[in-house]
């Protein structure tokens, strides 16, 4: 093997390719995540990007394009057809998830919403495995919505995996700028990098979707000017 | 029972047999299928040749026409190498365009033939007419292999052409081919063979069957001409200088036996 | 950039773009010399039903010379990136979705396989497709008087005997690619094979560098979530 397989975890975030190995002290109990292989003692980098570790796990942080279902990830997905009591929603993946009609809070066999080709659902994924279909519910675990719903009006704009994730973060430095200068919107992130928006004005929702977009190549310090940048374009 | 297992879990198949130091066909790890080289197997063609390596059979023949040779080259003939791969020789070609694994291997024989003779012996008429030889090589049955069949066909079936003599005809000036006229051999400058090494798991396989083509995690092509020397190698799989240079000293021996099959039907003929 | 090598051993600047068009999953393009390749991926997508694999991901490559016009050279082109693609994307991880690689050679001056493995890597890369490993493409020529080019331009490519276009791996430092076609004996082959890793080792350093500067902006942004790792599944406060 190559003397890269003796080199430990690095502390830091810091940056890897493919085919770069870390040691791993066989009595210490990690969780390899996304973009490693675990193998004899040591974990392989299938993926460039920032290798991330705490005192449980060890993962690759890298911002994708194509999202991939995991289990339990709030995604956006339009729904594109029915079959049966299911409805085929596209979440931007390799597959058509499917969704149970009566996977809503309260809904029953008689009382359901009646969704159409077009409509926006903000959901759970239930099942994801490589081997079958996705599947989405709009319901967690207990029964109830918890912000799990039908997205009506609105904006949708589709981002990159990373940013997607930066705006989920609790208090992100990048969505904060926008909840200092708009009075009311409504914006809903998916992990699978599509962002909802919505607000009382198209101005307004046009001036956010703008500023998300850019967002894609910003630095956090730049974020509150780039955010008047645009407002003031708009007029 | 055993055609499910070899169905369902085709690689652990392989590998049981893989243990014991045979193949599923039955023969050792270096071994290879009997080949059957037949020249001349179709009169019309100026040369021609079947091959067959087990039930992998392969056809080559060799058409000559007039034809006008290009500015920059006015004294060189032409090598028109195609491989036809039909549908009806194994399942997985489709019908309708030319296969993309055809034009593929069309590529690769070209490449083997640029400088396989020297085309200035193809010319008829100075500037005027020179010789197209289409060499045209289809596969009657693939089960594997078929590349290294096809370059051992086209081989054997160049080593066996004759042009006929030609004649111009002094008032229109047009070119003829003169039946009664002494016909002469196309003089090969060397005599490519290759030899096909199918890599799964740690093992390297020559001469691989349909069904371990279809399990292989990769392959080795090397043609080795009549002076031992390397004409071409097309590899697509992960192999460390080691493996490599074991390889090419199988091929070389293989290549030596092969050619002299091939020199003993030519010589026959 | 690529300053360690032998003496003996000269190779044009290369340099690459990285993340170039937006609608792709990822992209990249590679110039070596004149030669300027562009790579473009989609995937994991879904797969023709009549291609679907129930065990690993198709690969779908398409090769576009520089000229537009398809010309049959072409057809082999996909298949050298198809198989090299095979060899290092860890196709079981996406079982029945496909990969759609494109290919756009832009300018052809010479060396163009290597240069559309390197950009291959660099797009795979990018995409953050599972690799088993990087690769990287080389090319030298041989010359009359038996001395070897490397990375060759048109011109030294047609006066020279012989060509050959190596791909290496860097998890193992195997070779996972052979084009080689014109003449040459086996202890020729064996020292192209073995002088050309260097060229690699160097490539391989490139590649990294390209990626330290693309995500340079990723490493200061501190990611509070750690994502979800299966087995743990975070449960979201009621």
């Amino acid at each position: 093997m190559s003397d890269t397989a003796r080199k430990e975890i690095p502390d830091k975030p810091s940056i890897v390719v493919c085919g770069d190995s870390f040691a791993i002290p066989p009595d210490k109990d990690l969780t390899v995540g996304p973009g490693l292989v675990f193998r004899n003692n040591s974990v392989t980098c299938t993926k460039p990007g920032v290798i991330k570790s705490n005192d449980k796990s060890v993962w690759i942080d890298r911002n994708n394009r194509r999202y991939v279902p995991v289990l339990e990830e709030r995604v956006i997905g339009i729904i594109i057809g029915r079959v049966m009591d299911e409805y085929r929603v596209d979440i931007g993946g390799a597959h058509v998830a499917m969704m149970s009609s009566i996977a809503f809070e309260g809904a029953t066999q008689r009382n359901k919403p009646e969704l159409k080709p077009g409509n926006v659902v903000f959901a759970r994924v239930i099942a994801a495995n490589k081997d079958v279909e996705p599947e989405l519910a709009c319901v967690n675990k207990k029964g109830k919505a918890n912000g799990l719903q039908v997205l009506e009006g609105g904006h949708i704009i589709q981002c990159s995996l990373g940013l997607s994730r930066k705006l989920r973060q609790h208090k992100s430095p990048l969505t904060q700028p926008l909840f200092n200068h708009f009075k009311s919107f409504e914006l809903c992130v998916g992990m699978n990098g599509r962002v909802w928006v919505r607000s009382d004005t198209n101005k307004h929702t046009v001036a956010i979707s703008i500023y998300l977009k850019r967002c894609e190549y910003l630095c956090v310090a730049d974020a509150v000017m780039t955010l008047k940048q645009t407002v003031r374009a708009l007029g | 029972m055993a055609d499910d297992f070899k169905i369902a879990q085709p690689k652990q198949y392989q590998r049981l047999f893989l243990k014991d130091e045979i193949r599923p066909d039955g023969r050792a790890l270096t071994g290879c299928r009997e080949v059957k080289i037949h020249v001349n197997a179709v009169s019309s063609a100026l040369g021609s040749a079947m091959v067959c390596y087990g039930n992998t059979r392969v056809i080559a023949g060799i058409k000559g026409r007039f034809a006008e040779p290009t500015i920059n080259n006015p004294n060189s003939g032409y090598l028109i190498p195609n491989m036809i791969l039909p549908m009806t020789c194994n399942t997985k070609y489709r019908p309708g365009y030319p296969d993309d694994a055809g034009v593929a291997m069309s590529n690769k024989l070209n490449t083997l033939i640029t400088d396989i003779t020297d085309l200035m012996e193809l010319c008829v008429v100075p500037g005027k007419v020179v010789w197209s030889l289409n060499l045209d090589v289809v596969c009657i049955n693939d089960d594997g292999n078929v590349l290294d069949a096809a370059v051992l066909a086209l081989s054997a079936a160049l080593n066996n052409t004759w042009l006929p003599a030609t004649r111009v005809m002094e008032e229109t000036g047009r070119v003829l081919v003169d039946p009664e006229g002494e016909r002469s051999r196309l003089e090969l400058k060397f005599i490519p063979i290759a030899v096909t090494l199918s890599v799964f798991d740690d093992k390297t396989l020559p001469d691989p069957s349909e069904d371990e083509e279809n399990i292989q995690s990769g392959s080795v092509t090397c043609c080795i001409d009549d002076q031992s020397k390397i004409r071409a190698m097309w590899s697509s799989a992960n192999l460390s200088d080691d493996v490599i240079s074991a390889a090419l000293v199988y091929v070389q021996k293989r290549a030596s036996v092969l050619l002299s099959v091939l020199r003993k039907v030519s010589k026959t003929s | 950039m690529l300053g360690t090598l032998e003496n003996s051993i000269r190779v044009r600047p290369i340099s690459s773009e990285l993340s170039i068009l937006g609608n792709c999953d990822g992209s990249a393009r590679v110039k070596q010399g004149n030669s300027s390749v562009m790579v473009g991926i989609w995937g994991p997508v879904e797969v023709k039903q009549s291609k679907e694999d129930p065990e690993k991901c198709v690969i779908e490559t398409t090769v576009k010379g520089a000229t537009g016009q398809g010309s049959p050279l072409d057809k082999m082109y996909e298949e050298a990136v198809r198989q090299t693609c095979e060899q290092v994307v860890i196709t079981s991880a996406h079982p029945r979705t496909c990969i759609q690689v494109i290919v756009q050679v832009e300018s052809e001056d010479g060396a163009i396989l290597a240069v559309m493995k390197n950009a291959l890597c660099l797009a795979l890369m990018d995409a953050g497709l599972p690799m088993r490993s990087m690769f990287a493409g080389v090319s030298c020529a041989q010359q009359e008087n038996e001395e070897l080019m490397w990375d060759p331009t048109a011109e030294e490519e047609e006066e020279s005997t012989a060509q050959y276009t190596f791909v290496y791996e860097n998890s193992r430092n195997n070779v996972i690619y052979v084009h080689c076609t014109g003449e040459s004996t086996v202890e020729q082959y064996m020292l192209a094979l073995q002088k050309s890793r260097q060229v690699a080792t160097e490539v391989f350093g490139f590649y990294r560098e390209s990626f330290e500067k693309l995500l340079r902006k990723d490493v200061k942004f501190q990611m509070l979530l750690p994502p979800i790792i299966k087995g743990e599944i975070l449960e979201e406060p009621e």
